[in-house]
């Protein structure tokens, strides 16, 4: 099989990939990785498409495949602080999850509308790549909420003053609001023929979220271990592809 | 010859002629002197059936200080939030069609009537029986409906108590009502939820005295609550989309409007703080020859709207807007503005013709 040359781009999520990368590199890694941060670019995007600046990084760049890490963060936006007037709602396929009698219930359909507008962003970036690249990309779902509430207590990151005044959101509707974000993430990935590689499950605890030797120093990413497993499984991802005969 | 009679120092609006046949269609002004007058930031409350949502939605455009005390959560977009009625009328309460429905809220507001039937519950989903479709598809817990209720007990306690005017548009005679305890549906049971069970429920069709009772208790209830408030008194020009009486639902109609028309007449005869406004004539007058009516003979079009909002705006806050600047601001998109609101007046009977 032959090795690839893997272009990784994104925002916040990448760190933890770039760290997971530098701590193990070659530890049996099939393919060759460049992460590239959009965050340490001066200028990300123009409206609705990626900058003149990143077009010519991205060009100058070998890739064969390219993998976005954009985005990722619209569910901690609505759920990682409580809320000043909670809610809660029920996704219809998943009506066991735990629900908050206590806070205002939403429509489902609400929320959905909520974050499909919110892919819509990432969307029009996805499609702004695949205008200016040929090669064939996939997106990495975000890493899934951490449940602990002490954790987030004590690496509250720019968060501090939020959760001191407000506290943190219920775990279960952490996951759902990030289970929502990735349901419209998925649709508009298939919708521009981007592929979606989910979390694996190893990587979850039995409610779905990210288990404990996965979190970070902060509210929101992964930690460097779980940068390592999530290079490791696209690599392993891919190398399915290729035993396949696909393009990646 | 003749000699002096009483009709000889009547103003022109006593006559036919005079008020009727040589004005414009659009300069008809039916009212007469209101006993009070509105400022722009006196609190105004709105309820009634669905006419009374154009009230509410021009006062609202027109800078007045309309009520709101049910908000919907922040996260809801303005559209979501208008399609689970946040914002149609000052609290969640829905379209209000008949005088013993009002009367009814008022008691369960302050706890001295809880329904036999208070839920009505379906394929997982909890039905308020006396707001069926304030929350599209239902509520997805006893919880969650018990919860909502409370919330918009508090919100309707709030309105009437804070309120400075009170629009009130009487909209129905014809009610289902269960026999156990009196209660009574805006919608038949089976409709938009329930099952209808001739057992325990049964058909009324309210008269004059029925109304005007139902109606003293209940403003006095207000008053009870809030003193001063004012009350303005309309009835709604909206046929009704079907009826349960037995007659031709155009005979229904007159009579339901005539019964609502001589209530709010009684009602208002005696009571300095309760004034009838006229929108049922000005839009079902002989002067407008059916033009305030959309080709369905029933949805009120916007030009009748700003027709009767016009004369409302006139007579109790001396705002004066000429039909030349009415039709200016609307002539941007009248069709589009009138489609637009024809399609959104938000009347639960509509599910009574429904398949």
């Amino acid at each position: 099989m032959d090795s690839l040359n893997v272009l990784v781009v994104g925002n916040s999520h990448t760190a933890a990939l770039i760290r997971g990368l530098a701590k193990h590199s070659g530890d049996g890694l099939a393919h060759r990785y460049e992460i590239v941060n959009l965050n340490t670019l001066p200028n990300k995007s123009e409206g609705s498409k990626i900058s003149e600046e990143v077009r010519r990084k991205i060009a100058a760049l070998p890739a064969d495949v390219i993998v976005s890490a954009i985005g990722g963060n619209a569910h901690n936006v609505f759920g990682l602080v409580r809320h000043p007037e909670p809610f809660d709602f029920v996704i219809p396929s998943l009506p066991q999850l735990a629900l908050d009698e206590d806070a205002e219930l939403l429509p489902y359909s609400s929320i959905a509308a909520i974050f499909r507008r919110k892919a819509e962003l990432c969307a029009r970036i996805f499609a702004s790549l695949k205008r200016e690249f040929r090669q064939p990309m996939i997106h990495l779902e975000s890493p899934p909420p951490v449940p602990s509430e002490e954790h987030l207590r004590a690496y509250p990151g720019v968060f501090r003053e939020k959760i001191a005044e407000l506290g943190v959101a219920p775990a279960h509707l952490r996951y759902k609001l990030w289970w929502i974000m990735s349901d419209a993430i998925r649709e508009a990935c298939i919708a521009l023929d981007v592929a979606y590689l989910p979390v694996p499950d190893f990587a979850k605890d039995e409610a779905g979220m990210l288990l404990e030797k996965f979190w970070n120093n902060d509210p929101t990413h992964g930690n460097t271990l779980y940068g390592a497993l999530m290079l490791r499984h696209l690599d392993e991802y891919l190398g399915n592809l290729q035993r396949a005969g696909q393009p990646a | 010859m003749s000699g002096k009679h009483p009709y000889q120092s009547l103003p022109g609006r006593a006559f036919w002629r005079r008020s009727m046949s040589e004005v414009t269609a659009a300069a008809v002004d039916p009212v007469s002197e209101v006993k009070f007058r509105i400022e722009k930031d006196d609190k105004i409350v709105t309820a009634g059936s669905c006419f009374a949502q154009h009230i509410a939605k021009r006062l609202k455009a027109d800078g007045f200080s309309f009520l709101v005390t049910e908000s919907g959560h922040p996260l809801l977009s303005p559209e979501d939030a208008k399609t689970m009625n946040y914002g149609v009328f000052s609290a969640r309460y829905g379209n209000i069609y008949s005088s013993r429905q009002f009367l009814q809220l008022l008691k369960r507001i302050d706890g001295s009537l809880v329904p036999v039937e208070d839920v009505w519950e379906g394929d997982g989903r909890w039905i308020d029986p006396f707001r069926p479709q304030i929350q599209p598809d239902g509520f997805h817990s006893l919880a969650a409906y018990r919860k909502d209720r409370d919330k918009h007990f508090a919100a309707v306690r709030r309105a009437f108590a804070e309120m400075d005017v009170f629009v009130f548009t009487l909209g129905l005679t014809e009610i289902w009502r269960d026999r156990r305890d009196g209660s009574v549906y805006p919608l038949a049971p089976g409709v938009a939820g329930g099952r209808f069970d001739p057992a325990i429920h049964e058909f009324v069709n309210l008269g004059v005295s029925e109304v005007v009772d139902e109606m003293t208790e209940a403003l006095a209830l207000i008053r009870e609550i809030n003193p001063h408030c004012r009350v303005i008194l309309t009835v709604s020009p909206v046929p009704l989309m079907a009826t349960a009486s037995g007659r031709h639902v155009l005979a229904a109609t007159t009579y339901s409007k005539a019964v609502l028309r001589v209530a709010a007449e009684e009602l208002s005869a005696d009571d300095a703080a309760i004034c009838y406004f006229p929108s049922y004539e000005i839009i079902t007058g002989n002067h407008a020859r059916g033009a305030y009516f959309g080709a369905d003979g029933r949805s009120v079009t916007n030009r009748g709207v700003d027709h009767v909002m016009r004369l409302f705006f006139k007579h109790f806050s001396g705002l004066e807007r000429t039909v030349a600047t009415e039709a200016k601001m609307a002539a941007a998109d009248r069709h589009s503005a009138e489609m637009e609101e024809l399609a959104q007046a938000n009347c639960d009977e509509e599910a009574l013709d429904r398949g």
